[in-house]
């Protein structure tokens, strides 16, 4: 039987990989990485496998969800590694892989790494205690528009919570949400309601690129953020609560509109 | 004759103002009744076509292809102008084809006309499509009156004397009138029966151009013996002389058959659903022509001059050149190019066509058959023309030469919105490309249409017979789980009760998923065998299969039913047997597990996981294939008898029925269609081509069990697909 290690890549490139990580990584007799749920740095895996001397198996997501490529190298070998960009079991959870693991008698071990849920809270200097539950806006497709996502804003902000909103991405199909597209898909759910929960003047903050050298924050009301060009993916959004900690209040009011302020 | 027509031309646009003066009417029968040659004679009467010619040419069977084959397949519609009482009136005709394969056009005339001449073989009888003709009449609200034709045939075949001949006329007027009781609308049941001494019921023959009434005998003091004297004795054109077929018929038409004014009123309540005290409710019940437009295609025809000709039931307002229309259910807005009234193969230009007529128009190019058209953007349209016999055979058809592969996809595009009886399926991706039709004649008339009319050779492969999934019995609950695991859906599944698949059928519970007067609804399909819960919970139809959600208070569950109806609909057009269409299946979802996230549910992962859930208890529940069967009737004379028979039986044939009139024999069978291939060149050659026969669709029954493995294993890897279907667990993974 063996053991399953599930490895993040944390946010930024391959640097950002732990010495303890990189320990058993070598250790393992097979490596592979899941790049279709969020993105790796380009040229980070390449040097994680030079560094390594063996290649490292990109998994399509049906390989994935069927668990077999996994499950059957964990017949074979005594360790085997899974590398997944940000955290393996917080924005996007491979629980699965790992309970379809233990069910067929192996083990698994975790190597966390930074991950945009706490990442972007921190980025903004809000405080981690004060989020309420995270949402994520879909891409539009048919037959699925879901009202979700802004009523768990509007839920979060009747309690004075923060909210993280997360953008969906196609990495493995160059295609990401960005942050103007998912505030238009929002104000058009919110459209023609009397008590909107996002109006145009309400300010929110839109991050980018967190975690990596060329992060960026932006703080504004809604309506200007959304004509905003916030450069190459990933983005994230951030829905503050109803009112804001005195510390909270000095980080955002530090950072402007133009996005300039916050990556010192 | 060309004196007639321009006379017609000038006197025409006036006449259809007066519209208490109009009939619009339709002649339908079974196959070989004779509606072409009445038809024909009847024109040639009225001095639309000279007389040498009618009853050889078969005018009406304007098609090269008709008339090779003798037979009606498209409506051809023509108008006419009869004195009655010394009143001039407005008759638009429009013929419809008797052979069943052409099912669908009957209907769609039906819309568009008032009052239906049935026309019933003196020889023959009623038979099985006059019933259905007659139902498919009767359920738009058109009048009918009878026409008893080949009374030539009856008296010089089979010998009857003037007791015998009446006795048999009454048989016919009483079997047609039984029909009509049966399925005429409640407020007519007991109006709308034929009655000889009316003259609502009329004696005659298409093919000799005579034709007679009580009323008439009575004025002229004929009596039966007479002409069956003047028949047997080979001098039955001083009868046509006496007894124009044109004036006893139209006579009959005109007095009997109500005039748009008069029918729109009990007609237009049952053919269009919006406000009838709206504008245009209030037109269409008076019959306004200054009201808004309100026009309804019945039938697209290919004019090699002028293109697509959209014909079809002017309602109310009036149709002219250069006005801006509205195709209602798109966006599109289409401008008139000219409009036309009917006169056979050649069409009268006028400068309007107005309310309660029948028009043809050009430029209508988004149109298709059934579209409602007019001026109210908001116009709520009319009910869907509904078939009701589907398709039984497909072909798979492709050029000859790959470069005509872009033509032919726009010829099959173009024949799909001529022939709605006809299903076209286009894959892009496979190069398939599908024609499923009501019977192999019909496909063969449409490959010869492909070839001659759009000049676009083909190959077709051999016609496939087009099955049916079911299940046998309950089953399930089964749980399909979404590809990233973390969904699950549960399903049960069964068959749906007779009636409320009748109902869909029908028409009465709407295809979709959105349901108006959803409590009416629970209550009426309580009454048809659903229980309550289920018909609350109703949440999509598709074909003859519905999906009730029978889950309470589950969160996010509302966001993600569209997709559940999405994997429902595929799961239904494609069953997990043999990948053929679902029939009469009852999906309930019973519970729900989501995830938190939405894009962690999203389409790619409800899709998979609800057609999984489906089809995982369909297989619990025991999967069935339905083939299509057909009621094939028959004539011969006795001494081929058993050779018809032998022929019907090595078909795997249930015979139904066997009846006997002189020497004439009627057999009809239960045959499976995958039976019929070649049956036409078979019978013929079985019986020296002594034979009329016809057939009927009968619905689906299930395959005979040996049958079903081997007969799954073929459809399959004609598919592509591996010989067995999947099991439960390939759907759990």
């Amino acid at each position: 039987m063996g053991q399953l290690a599930f490895i993040g890549l944390g946010l930024g490139d391959d640097r950002d990989l732990s010495l303890r990580a990189r320990e058993v990584l070598r250790r393992c007799g097979v490596v592979f990485s899941e790049t279709y749920t969020s993105l790796v740095a380009p040229g980070s895996l390449e040097r994680i496998a030079r560094e390594l001397g063996r290649p490292i198996i990109s998994l399509t997501r049906p390989e994935v969800e069927s668990e077999g490529p996994v499950l059957d190298a964990l017949k074979r070998h005594s360790e085997v590694g899974f590398l997944v960009a940000g955290d393996p079991f917080a924005a996007t959870t491979h629980v699965a892989l790992r309970l379809a693991a233990e069910k067929a008698g192996h083990t698994w071990s975790y190597l966390p790494n930074a991950s945009i849920v706490t990442s972007a809270p921190g980025f903004l200097g809000l405080q981690q205690y004060r989020f309420g539950r995270v949402v994520s806006i879909p891409f539009p497709a048919p037959d699925f528009a879901p009202r979700s996502p802004l009523d768990g804003i509007a839920q979060n902000r009747a309690q004075d919570f923060h909210t993280l909103v997360l953008l969906d991405l196609r990495p493995d199909e160059g295609r990401f949400l960005t942050a103007p597209e998912a505030l238009g898909i929002l104000t058009a759910r919110d459209a023609g309601s009397s008590d909107p929960v996002l109006p145009a003047d309400l300010s929110i903050a839109v991050v980018a690129r967190v975690g990596t050298d060329s992060a960026r924050a932006w703080y504004g009301p809604r309506a200007r953020l959304a004509a905003v060009d916030f450069g190459p993916p990933l983005h994230s959004i951030v829905v503050p609560a109803r009112t804001l900690h005195f510390e909270e209040k000095e980080s955002l009011a530090r950072i402007r509109l133009d996005g300039v302020g916050a990556d010192g | 004759m060309a004196h007639i027509r321009a006379e017609l031309a000038k006197a025409i646009p006036e006449m259809m103002h007066q519209i208490h003066k109009i009939r619009n009417i339709g002649i339908v029968a079974h196959i070989h009744h004779g509606k072409t040659t009445l038809s024909d004679n009847l024109l040639a009467a009225a001095g639309m076509i000279s007389s040498e010619l009618a009853g050889k040419q078969l005018y009406l069977n304007f098609d090269e292809q008709e008339q090779t084959r003798l037979l009606t397949i498209n409506n051809a519609d023509v108008t006419i102008v009869h004195e009655y009482e010394g009143e001039q009136h407005l008759i638009n005709l429009i013929d419809t084809p008797g052979h069943v394969d052409f099912g669908g056009d009957v209907t769609r005339a039906m819309r568009a006309v008032d009052g239906a001449i049935v026309v019933v073989c003196a020889v023959e009888g009623v038979m099985a499509q006059t019933e259905t003709v007659l139902r498919q009449a009767l359920r738009e609200k058109v009048q009918p009156v009878l026409f008893i034709n080949k009374v030539d045939r009856a008296i010089k075949e089979l010998q009857l004397g003037p007791e015998q001949l009446q006795k048999r006329f009454l048989t016919i007027i009483s079997e047609v009138n039984e029909l009509i009781r049966r399925m005429a609308p409640d407020e007519f049941v007991d109006t709308w029966s034929v009655d000889p001494r009316d003259g609502s019921v009329a004696f005659g023959s298409g093919y000799e151009n005579w034709a007679i009434s009580v009323p008439y005998m009575q004025r002229n003091q004929v009596t039966f013996k007479d002409i069956i004297d003047y028949v047997s004795t080979g001098r039955s054109k001083e009868i046509a002389k006496k007894a124009r077929i044109n004036d006893v018929v139209f006579d009959m038409v005109v007095k009997h058959l109500p005039s748009p004014a008069q029918a729109q009123k009990y007609r237009i309540p049952n053919i269009w659903k919006g406000e009838i005290d709206s504008v245009v409710g209030q037109a269409m019940m008076t019959t306004a022509r200054d009201g808004p437009t309100a026009f309804m295609v019945t039938d697209i025809t290919m004019d090699p001059n002028a293109g697509e000709i959209a014909t079809g039931r002017v309602f109310s307002g009036r149709l002219r050149k250069g006005q801006e229309l509205k195709i209602i259910g798109t966006k599109l807005t289409n401008r008139v190019q000219n409009v036309s009234l009917f006169m056979g193969p050649e069409r009268l230009l006028v400068e309007e066509v107005t309310a309660g007529n029948i028009a043809a128009v050009v430029g209508l190019t988004d149109a298709f058959a059934g579209t409602t058209v007019s001026d109210a953007v908001d116009m709520v349209p009319f009910e869907e023309i509904r078939h009701v016999s589907e398709p039984v055979v497909t072909i798979a058809i492709e050029p000859k030469h790959m470069s005509d592969l872009p033509k032919l996809i726009e010829v099959m595009r173009k024949i799909a919105k001529e022939d709605p009886s006809l299903r076209v399926e286009i894959n892009q991706e496979t190069g398939e490309h599908l024609l499923s039709g009501m019977g192999e004649l019909h496909l063969e008339i449409v490959q010869f249409r492909i070839l001659n009319d759009h000049k676009v050779e083909i190959e077709a492969s051999k016609p496939i017979v087009v099955y049916r999934e079911t299940v046998a019995g309950p089953g399930g609950p089964f749980e399909g789980k979404s590809p990233n695991k973390h969904n699950k859906f549960y399903f049960e599944v069964e068959t749906l009760p007779e009636p409320i698949i009748r109902a869909i059928r029908e028409g009465e519970i709407a295809q979709g998923k959105s349901f108006k007067d959803l409590k009416t609804l629970v209550t009426k399909m309580h009454g048809l065998g659903l229980a309550r819960e289920e018909g609350r919970g109703l949440t999509a139809v598709e074909g003859t299969n519905m999906l009730v959600d029978v889950t309470k208070g589950i969160q996010y569950l509302n966001e993600t039913m569209d997709l559940i109806v999405d994997a429902f609909k595929e799961a239904m057009n494609r069953g997990p047997l043999a990948n053929e269409r679902v029939y009469g299946l009852k999906v309930r979802l019973v519970d729900a597990k989501l995830h938190e996230d939405s894009i962690h549910r999203g389409p790619a992962q409800t899709i998979p996981a609800a057609r999984s859930g489906m089809y995982g208890a369909m297989v619990l529940a025991g999967r069935v294939l339905l083939e299509p069967l057909q009621k094939v009737t028959v004539n011969v004379p006795q001494e081929v008898l058993a050779n018809a028979t032998r022929e019907l039986q090595r078909r795997r044939g249930e015979i139904l029925d066997m009846t006997s009139v002189g020497d004439l024999q009627t057999v009809s069978a239960k045959v499976p269609v995958a039976e019929l291939f070649g049956f036409a060149s078979d019978i013929r050659s079985a019986t020296a081509g002594k034979v009329l026969w016809s057939t009927e669709s009968m619905g689906f029954e299930r395959v005979p069990t040996e049958l079903q493995s081997p007969v799954v294993a073929e459809i399959r890897q004609r598919r592509g697909l591996k010989p067995e279907p999947y099991d439960a667990a390939y759907y759990s993974g």
